[in-house]
């Protein structure tokens, strides 16, 4: 990672960090819906799969699927895990896979986690509602041991009705640096809901014609936080004190 | 290497920290979550730390899925630095989930009750540690759990000695908004001195008249002025009659990593029979139970399962080895009433220490505690929270003492934030304490006579009638006295005032319980009853009531009233005297008049043997209640009324046969 790109990821911390402290509102979890889960199938017709559980409660999302398979000659699993912590006001999902198959062993695992909504209400911590608000989301995404046997992609969108608010992509390949970060931020109301999606898939494959032991992961986590907007009239008295700053620097000169 | 800080730092912003100094690493052969083995071999990853250290299990977390969400973040990052292996990971995670860390959670709730303005070490009795012993008991509890409540169930103040009465109790709501506590259920004594006056304790502002007010130190006050409490005050079952408003949230809610618990504080309905009527006025105070479960479907609707009631209304334990063993009193008939949603009642009024079990609406054992009084006792409760209903799983609780510091050479640790406030309200309290309120002709003491009278017990007494004999103020003919209410003599002589004269201070010393007067009607078969309660079954020692001029009578109790029982004595008492009746069958008498069984009597007694304390039940039957002056104030204007002095009363009310 070159040093730009690691001051970006700082300042975007540092933003994180510093706009934590001053919430305005914070985003409350109304409704949800996850599903996450892994298939994988051999040409000789073996066939693998497993459910992704759901421990959502109170004010916490959470989805986790994890499971190991193990047998000669091939082993393989996955963890696909998503979610949002109302306390620290993060969003996080990640999926781990792994193969280990004799040569003549020939199979394509896929996991996934798919996060369709979880409704989030902008809920006041003072400020009046219909208050605007800048929400932000800022965090860090990593794609590791991509290859040519494998993929992986990650999305993050939040939604108003038809209207993307804010969204972020990412398709690695193996070229790829390990590392991105993940920011956006769009304007909202306290009392507005808010919808967040987010979707991770990874697949991993053996080519059968020779031993394989390989992995691939991905994570994407980061923490929203809502700033209170300045009225119109604050900005212009801001502006005014600013000029006001500005002619008696120049009549000092 | 820095790519790891910066994804360290980022994590940290929105995950609890995962940073460790591992000091003394974890070092055992398999890493475990909770009790739970992961299978994964534990090893040295990151300076001294091995994986084990690197995963928070041990703290609380507000869901499985939170924790879940840190084991994934710890896990993925020792993946991405190659410190374990993607099977290993999902080892990790399946454990994780398996362990079932998060899935509760657990909450100290730090309970008190009639703490009265016993803000000073020993002022009112020995007995009394102070805020300051208070305040650091509390933190040493919290230092336990940082997810941590600290409520009170009434009469924080009211009924306070001097060095709070004095400034309006505005140093005991100032020491609470250092200690800073969560909630206080109001009392019956919050409405000693009316609702305007306990909203400004809530809202600040200093007293319309009482110079005393707002006397605090810089930092206690808001804008020069008393700054209220910062602490909710709670009165769910206190309503405005007018328009059926509460006057004050009968809920506080406090978030626990995203459990919430409510805390829903009331007092007792009969509030107004023991308070002054100008306490009370345009107030209604509703059924404890009726309001509690009227909200309990609100607060589910708001995702609130977890439900503490703070209720100023308690009983009277028995105990059996130490342990509750059953329970008498109010707050029996309240409990039983309750919704099931209700997990822990946390109780007082009765200034009895008690932790025990009273069935709810559905027969189920409810945990029920009272604290004692005046700081001497706080209940430390643990309540288990499942984080996926949010609903209490478990409680368990303990009284524990808090140590009275020694008045020389003290080794009981107190805080000295608290010390500071204490002192400087002790320092102002000086001269208003050297105010002269009335002369004495002679020592007045308290020592009673073989028949168990005292000339001080005689002042008192005739203090409450004259207060409340005139037509309107209760109509009394008789006033009764507990002995334990009178804490100490009223010197002729004493450093710092003249000869004869009474001070503020010196009154205050002698009744430092502040309670009012309560007038009710009694038959005289009930005052023959109230006597032989005086050597009941119920009573630990003999305890002989002091009488108002006018009312004699003559007894045979067979062991000496001039001094305590010694132990051998106390056997005798507790295993064949009490219980048994001793009043001379006609000799109780009003003015020399028979008191006869079938008629009524108005009688006046404080509003603590109102309430039936220190055994005397009789009383709880008395009709009519009217409630009246504080008891200090009705001993300054008796005072007041005997310019020349008050001599020392000739022991002529009570006699023994």
């Amino acid at each position: 990672m070159n040093q730009t790109i690691l001051f970006k990821l700082l300042g975007a911390t540092a933003v994180a960090l510093c706009c934590s402290v001053a919430q305005a509102a914070r985003l409350e979890v109304v409704d949800h819906l996850a599903a996450g889960g892994y298939i994988a199938s051999t040409i000789g017709g073996e066939f693998f799969s497993d459910d992704a559980i759901d421990l959502s409660a109170g004010g916490d999302v959470g989805l986790i699927g994890t499971h190991s398979f193990d047998a000669a000659g091939l082993s393989h699993g996955y963890v696909a895990d998503a979610y949002f912590i109302g306390n620290n006001q993060s969003y996080a999902m990640s999926i781990t896979q792994y193969l280990t198959a004799a040569a003549g062993k020939d199979l394509l695992a896929e996991a996934f986690v798919s996060v369709p909504l979880i409704t989030l209400n902008i809920a006041s911590e003072g400020e009046a509602l219909g208050s605007p608000v800048q929400v932000s989301f800022n965090g860090l995404a990593s794609a590791l041991g991509l290859s040519s046997n494998s993929t992986l992609q990650m999305d993050i969108a939040i939604t108003s009705g038809s209207t993307t608010l804010g969204s972020w992509l990412w398709a690695p390949d193996a070229a790829s640096s390990p590392d991105a970060p993940v920011s956006f931020s769009f304007l909202a109301n306290v009392g507005q809901q808010i919808t967040l999606s987010a979707f991770m898939h990874s697949t991993l494959g053996g080519t059968g014609s020779q031993a394989v032991d390989g992995s691939v992961a991905g994570m994407l986590g980061g923490n929203f936080a809502v700033a209170a907007v300045p009225e119109a009239s604050n900005y212009a008295m801001l502006l005014a004190g600013l000029g006001i700053l500005g002619l008696m620097t120049r009549r000092r000169v | 290497m820095l790519a790891k800080t910066l994804f360290a730092l980022t994590l940290a912003a929105a995950l609890p920290a995962v940073s460790h100094a591992c000091v003394t690493p974890d070092t055992s052969v398999n890493v475990t979550f909770g009790s739970y083995d992961t299978g994964v071999s534990n090893r040295v990853v990151s300076g001294a730390c091995t994986i084990d250290d690197l995963f928070n299990d041990e703290q609380a977390w507000g869901s499985q899925a939170a924790f879940i969400a840190h084991a994934s973040t710890v896990s993925f990052e020792l993946y991405r630095d190659k410190k374990i292996s993607a099977v290993e990971r999902a080892r990790l995670m399946a454990a994780a989930q398996a362990s079932g860390v998060g899935s509760t959670l657990k909450v100290k709730i730090i309970g008190f009750n009639d703490f009265h303005g016993y803000i000073k070490a020993r002022e009112g009795s020995s007995s009394n540690p102070g805020v300051a012993s208070f305040a650091y008991k509390i933190n040493q509890l919290r230092a336990q759990n940082p997810l941590n409540a600290v409520v009170s169930a009434g009469d924080l103040i009211g009924a306070s000695p001097l060095t709070s009465a004095l400034f309006k109790d505005e140093p005991t709501i100032e020491a609470m908004n250092r200690i800073k506590i969560d909630f206080n259920a109001v009392g019956n004594h919050e409405f000693d001195e009316g609702k305007a006056e306990l909203l400004r304790m809530q809202n600040g502002g200093n007293h319309p008249t009482d110079l005393f007010s707002g006397k605090g130190l810089a930092a206690d006050l808001k804008n020069g002025a008393f700054a209220g409490a910062n602490f909710k005050f709670l009165a769910a079952n206190v309503v405005e009659s007018d328009t059926m408003t509460t006057i004050f949230p009968g809920v506080g809610v406090k978030d626990f990593l995203g459990n919430k618990v409510a805390f829903v504080g009331m007092t007792l309905e009969s509030t107004p029979t023991i308070v002054s009527p100008s306490g009370v006025a345009g107030l209604t105070f509703k059924d404890e139970a009726d309001t509690v479960n009227a909200l309990v479907p609100q607060l589910k609707a708001q995702g609130i399962n977890s439900i503490v009631v703070l209720i100023h209304e308690g009983g009277f334990a028995t105990l059996s080895g130490g342990v509750c063993s059953g329970m008498s009193g109010a707050i029996v008939d309240i409990v039983n009433r309750l919704d099931p949603a209700i997990d822990l009642v946390i109780s007082g009024h009765t200034h009895q220490e008690y932790n025990c079990l009273i069935n709810n609406s559905a027969g189920k054992p409810v945990r029920v505690t009272s604290a004692g009084q005046y700081a001497r006792r706080l209940t430390d409760i643990d309540m288990v929270i499942d984080t996926k209903t949010k609903d209490v799983v478990s409680i368990t609780a303990a009284n524990i003492v808090v140590p009275v510091p020694a008045t020389a050479n003290n080794t009981v640790p107190l805080d000295a934030s608290l010390q500071e406030v204490v002192n400087h309200y002790d320092a102002l309290a000086a001269v208003p304490a050297s105010r002269v309120v009335g002369q004495i002709t002679a020592t007045i003491t308290r020592t009673q006579n073989n028949a168990g009278e005292s000339a001080l017990g005689d002042l008192i007494a005739d203090a409450q009638l004259a207060a409340t004999k005139p037509v309107g103020f209760g109509e009394a003919v008789i006033a009764f006295m507990n002995p334990g209410g009178i804490r100490a003599d009223l010197p002729y002589s004493a450093a710092g005032k003249v000869d004869g004269n009474v001070t503020y201070g010196e009154a205050f010393t002698v009744q430092p319980f502040g309670n009012s007067l309560v007038t009710l009607t009694l038959t005289g078969a009930q005052i023959y009853a109230l006597l032989e309660q005086q050597w009941g079954s119920a009573q630990p020692f003999p305890r002989m009531l002091q009488v108002s001029q006018g009312f004699s009578y003559t007894h045979s109790f067979p062991l000496p009233l001039d001094r305590n029982l010694d132990a051998a004595e106390g056997v005798i008492f507790t295993t064949s005297v009490r219980g048994n009746s001793y009043v001379v069958p006609g000799s109780v008498k009003i003015n020399g008049v028979a008191v006869d069984a079938n008629t009524s009597y108005r009688v006046t007694v404080n509003s603590f043997l109102a309430d039936g304390g220190d055994t005397f039940t009789v009383l709880m039957g008395g009709t009519n209640r009217l409630g009246g002056a504080v008891d200090t104030d009705a001993l300054e204007a008796y005072f007041t009324a005997s310019p020349g002095g008050v001599a020392p009363s000739t022991l002529n009310r009570i006699t023994r046969q």
